[in-house]
């Protein structure tokens, strides 16, 4: 009797195990690419190594068996992420493809297929429709911590930050893990609790397996304590996320920060350099661009400033919206009045802290700085201890001749992080400097 | 009994192939060979008895085409003169030449180098991609048998489509591990099904032997891997197309009949108060109908309590889910603790032989799945979404 619970037992663990050994072999099985491709990885030229397995893995299952809705839609998943990851717009098309794909396999209850346009419509930042995705799954399914992901992403963009908090509660309720207290930390951080913020950071870097999402969590984690102008802090996370995934560009990013701060001009412009090689995205172009025009090169900054321009036209080409990195864009090129229309068509469709400090200094660019005062408030209204927020802020005040708001607004961002910018944060010590003592 | 654990094994073979199915596999391949950051390479390698030859073929995309255009315009006058052109192409050529290396029996061969062409083409978004060709020639003696090693390492940190390929002439190529043919027509035309796999072949070896003929050159298929996921991807297939289409009575019973089975292997997996189960039944001394009562229970309650708990779902639409699964983990962890107890009560109470014979089979009842303690039902969900690998927190924006 005992015999054969143990045979039935040691024969379940030898079935799984087969399972298992099979599951491995499925995936890596030799295909003429596929040897190519582990050598690739090596190279490290992909950031997201288990991304890329998931998508390869997909494909293979989809060719041999097409019908299968579900597969679909991870793979439509899986594609948006690799657009985020990579900074590469070409996906989001083959993204929205395959998404579509599974929704005609299955048109109705396929709630996977909808959160995955959810996601596909936040990154090409179309958060009303992303919010109203989620939504509709969240009516089939209420249980579903991704619609929740989707949501929280969309409403914080979209300025309704008390809806963001409710669905990320939601999400950490229905599925802590590193997803829901990334989101939490984030949301924190909107708020300007920055020491919460952290811990909570820490909690999803324990819950994080994978070396690209340690490195994301190592990343995040930099990026608080340079917000908080803690550069040796901010720079052991860079090199701990580095350590976990060399892959992982943004970190590089970090360090061309921490080291422009530190006035290694030189070395954080070759950091620059490589990362702009290897992942043009228009957020980093214009970072690259004003270090260059804060080191005293402005023709190479005008470069990447043209780079960035086409970067957001292949962006809008592949069916994204973005309207605020076209405001920032247009002030950094000089061009004001188009800086205020773009950042007045973001902010049309939402009244995110970002919009509203984007067209506050375009229009105060434009010299409308009666107008511009009421946005950079909103702007900092949260209470998010943001430099650039404030720095802003400052800077409409001097404009209004309201010198003792100016005063305490540029110090208040230079006290939070005195290198916040290459350009602006000298630009607020000199604006200090010419008020004078109090 | 014997039946027992032969329904047991099947049970089992069934989970063995479903675990085998949403396999997590170790390679990694970037997608899209044409994203618009993308430096896509082609290596044409043509093997003579005297000598090796090689066409490269470089295709930038959007952006890097953009990001070469000063190294190009170095009078930086706004347009590319053919001397500009010229000077670029050799450029490019000579650092291909030191990244592409090619050893013929472990010698590196030192390449003579020749430029053939630069070019912008026309690209999305009203911007350009660029074309650079070029042509490399070593000497070489293939008369007799040898190993042609070629790596490409150009490159090496973007993103691209890298293909090579391979043809001889008076060579013979033995099982010639790359074609004969570009799939691209180099570099000219990329698939563009949604399922494209794209190449990243950067190393290549031949075996080579005089002969004549290219070799029948190998085919790029893309490889079903092992018989065993082939024959589930058949079988899967001849499922889709079975239920893919009208429901019949038949395939409605057929779909029932296999839910069963599932289900059956669903319940045999760890977890679902089994261990409470062995426990109780070896704590009792059980005989096979103990055994077969309690699994009878368990399979009842199981069943039955998803049913209600579905039904009560749809029912309400009031009630919320989250609220039902922190009542339904309390009461489980209750119902563990006075399962518990009440084997301990027994057993003190053996101690003191009073009497031998419990009805309590009915104490044991087992829970739908509650948040998280149940992992097999948590999978399901996501069958390609192990290690949170599409939930990654929010999307950046760009």
């Amino acid at each position: 009797m005992r015999l054969r619970f143990l045979i039935v037992g040691l024969t379940a663990i030898l079935l799984t195990g087969v399972g298992a050994v099979f599951g491995l072999r499925h995936g890596e099985s030799p295909g003429p690419g596929s040897a190519q491709a582990s050598s690739s990885l090596s190279a490290g030229q992909a950031p997201a190594d288990q991304l890329a397995a998931s998508i390869a893995r997909a494909q293979k299952h989809l060719s041999a068996v097409p019908g299968d809705y579900d597969a679909w839609a991870a793979l439509g998943s899986a594609y948006t992420e690799r657009a985020r990851v990579t900074a590469d717009p070409a996906y989001y098309p083959k993204a929205e493809g395959a998404l579509r794909r599974s929704l005609k396999l299955r048109p109705t209850g396929n709630p996977a297929a909808l959160v995955g346009l959810g996601a596909l419509a936040n990154a090409r930042h179309g958060f009303a429709t992303a919010r109203d995705l989620a939504h509709r799954v969240l009516r089939m399914d209420p249980y579903s911590a991704d619609a929740y992901g989707v949501l929280a992403d969309a409403q914080t963009q979209l300025g309704h930050p008390a809806a963001a908090t409710e669905a990320i509660q939601h999400m950490l309720d229905l599925r802590p893990g590193l997803a829901a207290y990334a989101r939490a930390s984030y949301d924190l951080e909107q708020q300007g609790r920055l020491d919460d913020a952290v811990a909570l950071m820490h909690r999803a870097l324990g819950d994080a397996v994978d070396p690209a999402d340690i490195a994301f969590c190592r990343y995040q984690l930099g990026e608080l304590a340079w917000r908080a102008g803690r550069l040796d802090d901010a720079e052991t996370e860079y090199t701990r996320g580095q350590a976990a995934d060399p892959a992982y560009l943004p970190l590089l990013a970090g360090h061309a920060r921490v080291a422009a701060a530190r006035g290694h001009t030189a070395a954080a412009l070759a950091d620059y350099a490589e990362l702009t090689a290897r992942y043009p995205s228009p957020g980093y172009l214009m970072d690259y661009a004003t270090l260059l025009r804060a080191a005293g090169q402005p023709a190479r900054a005008d470069q990447q400033l043209a780079l960035a321009t086409a970067a957001l036209r292949l962006f809008r080409a592949n069916g994204g919206t973005d309207d605020l990195g076209a405001a920032q864009l247009a002030i950094a090129q000089g061009h004001a009045g188009q800086a205020v229309l773009a950042a007045e068509r973001e902010w049309s469709r939402r009244h995110f802290a970002d919009v509203a400090d984007m067209l506050g200094w375009a229009l105060h660019r434009s010299g409308a700085n009666a107008e511009a005062i009421s946005y950079a408030r909103q702007a900092n209204a949260l209470g998010a201890h943001n430099s650039g927020y404030l720095f802003h802020l400052g800077m409409i005040e001097l404009s209004l001749g309201r010198n003792a708001d100016a005063r305490r607004d540029l110090s208040a961002a230079l006290a939070l992080n005195p290198h916040f910018s290459p350009l602006d944060a000298p630009a607020a010590t000199a604006a200090l400097h010419r008020l004078g003592p109090r | 009994m014997r039946r027992l654990v032969s329904l047991a094994l099947a049970a089992l073979g069934v989970i063995g192939i479903v675990l085998a199915l949403p396999a997590r596999p170790a390679s990694a391949q970037p997608l899209h060979p044409l994203g618009n950051f993308s430096v896509n390479q082609a290596i044409g390698l043509d093997l003579y008895p005297d000598r090796v030859a090689v066409t490269a073929i470089v295709d930038l995309a959007e952006l890097p085409t953009l990001q070469e255009r000063p190294a190009i315009d170095t009078t930086g006058d706004g347009t590319v003169s053919a001397p500009e052109s010229t000077a670029y192409n050799t450029r490019v050529c000579n650092a291909m030449a030191g990244a592409v290396a090619l050893r013929v029996d472990g010698h590196r061969v030192q390449w003579s180098v020749r430029p053939a062409g630069f070019a912008y083409r026309p690209g999305s978004a009203g911007l350009h991609t660029s074309r650079v060709s070029c042509a490399f020639k070593a000497a070489a003696d293939l008369t007799r048998p040898a190993t042609v090693d070629l790596v490409n390492g150009y490159r090496a940190d973007r993103i691209g489509w890298r293909e090579i390929t391979a043809a001889g002439h008076g060579v013979h190529i033995v099982h010639p591990p790359v074609p004969v043919r570009s799939v691209t027509n180099s570099l000219r035309s990329y698939p563009a099904d949604l399922l494209g796999s794209p190449l990243d072949q950067r190393s290549a070896r031949l075996q080579v032997e005089p002969g004549d003929g290219p070799g029948a050159g190998a085919t790029i298929h893309v490889s079903g891997g092992d018989p065993v996921s082939r024959w589930i991807a058949q079988a899967d297939r001849a499922l889709e197309r079975l239920v893919g289409g009208h429901l019949t009575p038949f395939v409605g019973a057929l779909a029932v009949l296999l839910a069963l089975m599932l289900g059956a292997a669903h319940a045999a997996l760890p977890g679902h108060g089994k261990t409470v189960m062995a426990a109780y039944i070896a704590g009792r001394r059980g005989r096979r109908r103990d055994a077969l009562t309690v699994g009878a229970i368990v399979t009842l309650t199981h069943t039955g309590g998803v049913l209600v708990l579905g039904l009560l779902l749809t029912a309400t639409a009031g009630l919320a889910g989250e609220v039902v699964l922190s009542w339904l983990g309390i009461a489980s962890g209750i119902l563990v603790a006075a399962v518990g107890v009440a084997m301990l009560a027994g057993v003190l109470r053996r101690r003191t032989p009073v009497h031998h014979h419990d009805h309590g089979h009915s104490r044991l009842m087992e829970l739908p799945c509650a948040g998280q303690s149940c992992k097999s039902c948590s999978n399901d969900d996501n069958r390609f979404d192990h290690g949170n690998s599409f939930t990654r927190p929010w999307p950046t924006s760009t």
